[in-house]
């Protein structure tokens, strides 16, 4: 563990009642300043430009703290979050056009979710099951690699054999599977939709959108969370640099995948997808996302993450896992840029897969870096400066970016350490906090 | 057209999953040629990139913009165009920058004769830079274009101003950083590739909208080497393999039997030791980058010349490309790269030729390619697996 936890103000302070003040007052001090915000946001004279900036800045700290989690906690340089983003919100936006009539659907869109996770499911229990029973390893991520491999051979080798009209008895299995699939898929839409809708239409009126709106939310944030887990599982074996490619590789397969899908828009995008996402569901998601995020890493697993960070092999040596944390950390941080995705679509009306590039990805490294990795209240900050910055600079429009960019190399060679540089702005434990164990978290196995 | 008849059976049912034509000989040897020179285009930027990982494990994301620079350079060297003036407050505030980055790092514990010393030489590159632009662009315009001497000329100029830019980036942005984590460089690295890019979107610098390159920058480029009902090669393909070849020939003697090169080699395999041994780390280092941004240049100028339209951003899918390509091959490894480009061209050309709608999977190629090379073998074709000591 970093010798900079231990002299943490929170650590070093041995008065209890101070600590415990201390530790629960941001919350409401936080919550105190968005009401006035928002009700600014909500009055007429705030203008739809400077609303547009304060939901931006929403969406990045959402994005931005998620990313933390994976790229400052555990340590696994990330470079593909635009990616889980584009899942959550493509995956948030069809339903919502296609199933949710103006949200008043809860039911049905529910089914959608449910639908598509059984297909699915069931498409990955066929392979994975058949690479198990092939390559006789009980070990599903010592196998994942060759799965990944030839599902991507067998997806272009089938986009060719359809376009050219002559499927190949090889080609045909997999033509019939996905025809199946669709069918299974269409018959539970189909066998689901009547008592979904009761089920809807017993929901009071006045709830049915705001459930509709967090079952979407939930299912786009599961399903990039499934895509981390399906991605993470390779890619995690990989370390550093080569991680960080892989990342980005698989971000933009997805978003390659989205562009050449027909039913999701292609490179045209999604529009024009019913609005709901405001401010106060925006930033009570943030908020909601930063507790979370804030719990888990300054949990006893948290500090395990941590462990992994700081040196694999000693925190293997110890008894962790370190597979596993590692990807629990991918799949938390995937789960909330899904979600992320998800209120940026239902705010934005329209999507297109450019805007899911690696551009984007880069920009919240970007954020995570300067506000410091490993420190929440960092990236919190760095999200909210990087995007007014852009903004504030609007004047000089010639020399914007031209002096973003400088500014980012400037402030990493005068502190390459970021913002805050691993600490928080307030003390990262609630209550008293004894100086920090010689033990990690787990138990250590005798 | 000569078909295949009766006996390669194989080729013939590949060719009818296709289009639904037979398979011919001709088509891929078209298709091979065309690979091939967009592979040895990304081989000359792969090389960049690959020994900047080998000496300094370092992704130098900026590298992609160094090689539009070059074609950038080459345009207005070519045209004897003089870029947009910059306002003078613009070239106050980066002599200023320039003075004050200096300082704050070397003030550190530095003399200021030391500060000045290392102060000079970069000020002087700004200065001189853009007299230098506006004589060179004075003679381009005396020289009439499509003549040898012109080509030569703007090969110098663009060389020479990469490898400078080169120089600069390494000095500014990167060795300050040497000792942090590699993150830190990293993010500098995406910081001077914005720069590069947004800077050139200036309108006082390039301006956003595409340039037409003029064509005939070497004389008697336009048009096919040969030219018959089969098979078509143009000789911009001919000039892009035969100079990569040449460069790879000359680059392989700088870095097996050259002093420079021993140098690099040994950089590149111990960074401690080797200046334990005596080597000058900083000196090699730059080397390396002017090296690459060189390779760069001749690859912008390439690249411009075959598709003749120059614009900010065009830096962007070629450079990630060839950085795929540089994985591909095992990154950190000379010979790797160039394989890992040639192939990467020669399966793009082969996509976009032979699947129907390829064209729109040609950019997701690379990155399926990618992935494929990072789960089997991380390492790449030719990179050594390194074992990881506690």
């Amino acid at each position: 563990m970093s010798s900079r936890r231990s002299d943490h103000p929170a650590a070093s302070s041995d008065s209890g009642w101070r600590t415990t003040l201390l530790s629960n007052a941001p919350l409401p001090v936080l919550i105190a300043l968005l009401i006035p915000l928002g009700w600014a946001v909500g009055s007429r004279a705030f203008g739809l430009y400077n609303e547009r900036i304060v939901m931006l800045v929403g969406f990045n700290i959402i994005l931005a703290v998620s990313l933390q989690l994976i790229n400052g906690f555990s340590g696994q340089f990330s470079l593909g979050h635009a990616g889980f983003m584009a899942i959550g919100a493509y995956l948030a936006a069809y339903p919502a056009m296609t199933y949710s009539r103006q949200f008043h659907e809860p039911g049905v869109t529910l089914l959608f979710f449910l639908s598509l996770g059984l297909t699915v499911g069931i498409a990955g229990a066929v392979i994975g099951g058949l690479f198990v029973l092939l390559r006789q390893s009980r070990r599903l991520h010592r196998s994942a690699p060759g799965i990944l491999l030839v599902l991507m051979l067998v997806w272009i080798l089938a986009d060719f054999a359809i376009s050219a009209n002559r499927p190949t008895p090889t080609l045909a299995i997999w033509t019939h599977g996905v025809a199946a699939l669709q069918r299974l898929f269409s018959a539970l839409i189909g066998t689901g939709t009547a008592p979904a809708a009761k089920l809807s239409s017993a929901l009071p009126s006045s709830i049915r959108q705001p459930i509709c709106f967090i079952i979407l939310l939930l299912g786009g944030g599961t399903c990039a969370a499934a895509v981390g887990f399906i991605v993470g599982l390779p890619a995690l074996r990989l370390r550093g640099d080569y991680l960080a490619i892989a990342t980005l590789g698989f971000a933009e397969i997805i978003r390659i995948a989205i562009q050449n899908s027909p039913p999701l828009g292609g490179a045209l995008g999604l529009t024009p997808i019913p609005k709901y996402t405001d401010f106060a569901w925006l930033y009570g998601c943030v908020i909601v996302t930063v507790v979370v995020i804030w719990r888990i890493a300054y949990s006893p697993k948290g500090r395990a993450i941590m462990a992994v960070r700081e040196d694999e092999i000693a925190a293997a040596a110890i008894g962790l896992n370190t597979t596993q944390y590692k990807i629990t950390a991918f799949i938390i941080g995937a789960f909330f840029a899904g979600v992320a995705g998800a209120l940026y679509a239902l705010h934005e009306r329209s999507i297109t897969p450019t805007s899911f590039g690696l551009q984007k990805s880069i920009e919240l490294v970007v954020m995570v870096t300067l506000g410091g990795l490993g420190s929440i209240s960092g990236a919190i900050l760095a999200a909210a400066v990087l995007t007014l910055l852009p903004e504030v600079l609007r004047p000089v429009e010639e020399y914007r970016m031209v002096i973003y960019s400088l500014l980012l190399v400037v402030m990493m060679l005068l502190r390459p350490q970021g913002l805050l540089g691993g600490w928080e702005l307030w003390p990262a434990r609630r209550g008293h906090v004894r100086a920090p164990s010689p033990t990690v978290a787990e138990p250590v196995p005798a | 057209m000569w078909r295949l008849a009766g006996g390669a059976d194989i080729l013939v049912c590949l060719g009818s999953a296709s289009a639904g034509s037979t398979f011919l000989v001709t088509e891929f040897l078209q298709q091979l040629v065309n690979g091939l020179s967009v592979g040895s285009i990304y081989a000359l930027i792969a090389v960049g990139y690959t020994m900047v990982y080998g000496v300094l494990q370092l992704i130098n994301f900026a590298h992609g913009d160094v090689f539009m620079v070059g074609a950038m350079v080459g345009l207005y060297a070519a045209t004897g165009q003089v870029p947009p003036a910059f306002p003078w407050w613009l070239h106050a505030a980066v002599i200023a920058g320039l003075f004050l980055a200096l300082l704050v790092y070397r003030l550190k514990g530095r003399s200021w004769r030391l500060t000045l010393g290392k102060l000079v030489p970069l000020a002087a590159i700004y200065v001189l830079a853009i007299p230098g632009l506006l004589i060179a662009s004075t003679i381009s315009k005396r020289l009439s274009l499509p003549t040898w001497t012109a080509t030569i000329f703007v090969l110098i100029v663009t060389v020479t101003l990469c490898g400078v830019l080169g120089y600069v980036i390494e000095r500014l942005a990167y060795r300050p950083l040497r000792n942090k984590p590699r993150i830190n460089s990293l993010i500098t690295a995406i910081g001077i590739s914005l720069l590069l890019e947004y800077g050139g979107q200036n309108p006082n610098v390039f301006g956003a909208t595409p340039q037409p390159f003029p064509a005939g920058l070497v004389p008697g480029i336009k048009g096919a080497l040969i030219s018959s009902h089969h098979i078509v090669i143009d000789r911009v393909d001919a000039l892009v393999l035969g100079l990569t070849l040449a460069i790879m020939i000359a680059l392989t003697f700088i870095v097996l039997k050259t002093r420079t090169g021993l140098a690099l080699r040994a950089v590149s395999y111990r960074f401690d030791t080797a200046s334990l041994m005596g080597v000058n780390i900083d000196r090699t280092i730059s080397f390396t980058f002017v090296l690459g941004s060189c390779l760069a240049a001749v690859a912008g100028l390439l690249y411009a010349e075959k598709y003749p339209s120059v614009d900010p951003l065009m830096g962007l899918l070629p450079g990630i490309k060839a950085f795929v390509a540089a994985v591909f091959g095992g990154i950190g490894n000379i010979a790797g790269a160039v394989i890992g480009s040639l192939v990467l061209g020669l399966i793009e050309a082969m996509v976009v030729g032979y699947l129907p709608g390829g064209s729109q999977y040609r950019d997701g190629v690379a990155f399926v390619i990618l992935i494929a090379i990072l789960l089997v073998k991380p390492s790449g074709l030719l990179g050594r697996n390194v074992v990881e000591k506690v």
